[in-house]
C-alpha cells in the first residue's frame, strides 16, 4: 500500500527533524519530544485506556486494562523511587505541593465526566491523531476545563482549606513507604481478581 | 443460518459492546451477528467479551476505518 510506505518513510523523518532542530536550541526538549512520541506510539498500538480500565471492570467485568494499570503502577512506583532517592530526597518538586477536599473531590468528577467523554487525557489525544474527530469536541472541553480550573485554583484552595500532604519516605522511611505502596496495590489487585472471578458486573 | 447485523459506525465505548451484548442475548443460538465499529478499543472490548462468553468470533476485514466482526451465538 503506496499510502502506508509513505507515512513509513515521512513520519520518523518529521520526528526526527523536529528532534534535530530542538536538540539545537535544548537537549533535554528534545528527548522530551521523542519519549513523547514513544509513549504516543504504545498507547496507539496497545489501544490503551486507563478510562475503560475501570469502566471494564465496572460495567463488563473485564479486568485486563485495570490489572495492567495496577502493573505500570507498581513498576512506575519502583522506577520513579529510584530517581527520586538518587535526585529528590525529599520529594518530587511538583508545582501545587498542596491537598484538600479538592483533591478527592477532583479525581471523582474526572472520572465522571471520562466516561461520556469517552477516554482520558492521554487517550483523547490519541484518538484525536488517530483521526477520530468527535475527540475535538473532548479536547475542547478538557482545555477549557483545564484553563477555567488553573483560574479559579486559588479560590477552590482558599474554599476547601489546604494542607501538607504526607510525603511517604520521609514519614516511614524508604522501607517502609516501599512496603505501604506495595501493599496498597497488591490489596488493589486482590480485590480485582475476587470481582473477576465472582464474575461482577454493575451495570 | 441467519445474520443479524450491527452498525456501530460512530459510537464510542462503552456503547459498542453494551449493544452488542444486549443484542446477543437477544438471539437465538447459532444465529450470527455482524458487528461493524470504528472505534478500535471498542474491537478489543467486543472479542474479549465473546471469547470470554464462548462465542466464537471472526474479524473479516478493517476497510476504510472500520472493523467488521461476525459472532456466533452459542447456547
Amino acid at each position: 500500500m503506496p499510502g502506508k510506505a509513505l507515512f513509513a518513510l515521512t513520519a520518523p523523518s518529521v520526528v526526527l527533524l523536529v528532534a534535530w532542530r530542538l536538540w539545537e536550541q535544548n537537549p533535554d526538549t528534545a528527548v522530551m519530544w521523542l519519549l513523547g512520541i514513544a509513549m504516543g506510539a504504545m498507547l496507539q498500538r496497545s489501544r490503551y485506556c486507563v478510562a475503560a480500565a475501570y469502566r471494564d471492570t465496572v460495567m463488563f467485568g473485564d479486568t485486563g486494562l485495570a490489572r495492567s494499570l495496577l502493573l505500570a503502577l507498581a513498576i512506575s512506583s519502583v522506577t520513579f523511587g529510584v530517581i527520586q532517592a538518587m535526585r529528590w530526597p525529599d520529594g518530587f518538586p511538583i508545582a501545587a505541593q498542596r491537598i484538600s477536599a479538592g483533591t478527592l473531590a477532583g479525581p471523582v468528577l474526572f472520572g465522571i465526566g471520562m466516561i461520556p467523554a469517552g477516554g482520558c487525557a492521554a487517550s483523547t489525544l490519541l484518538r484525536l491523531g488517530e483521526g477520530n474527530l468527535r475527540f475535538l469536541w473532548t479536547l475542547a472541553g478538557l482545555v477549557l476545563g483545564s484553563l477555567l480550573g488553573a483560574y479559579h485554583f486559588g479560590w477552590w484552595e482558599k474554599l476547601l482549606g489546604t494542607a501538607q500532604p504526607v510525603y511517604l519516605p520521609a514519614a516511614l522511611g524508604w522501607p517502609g513507604a516501599i512496603l505501604v505502596q506495595s501493599s496498597l496495590l497488591l490489596a488493589a489487585f486482590l480485590v480485582i481478581k475476587w470481582w473477576e472471578r465472582r464474575g461482577s458486573v454493575l451495570l | 443460518m441467519s445474520r443479524r447485523s450491527l452498525d456501530l459506525v460512530g459510537e464510542v465505548c462503552p456503547v459498542p459492546l453494551m449493544r452488542t451484548s444486549e443484542e446477543v442475548s437477544r438471539m437465538a443460538a447459532g444465529t450470527e451477528l455482524l458487528v461493524e465499529t470504528d472505534y478500535p478499543r471498542a474491537l478489543t472490548n467486543i472479542t474479549q467479551w465473546c471469547f470470554r462468553h464462548g462465542h466464537p468470533y471472526e474479524i473479516l476485514d478493517y476497510r476504510r476505518g472500520i472493523y467488521r466482526v461476525i459472532i456466533r451465538k452459542t447456547p
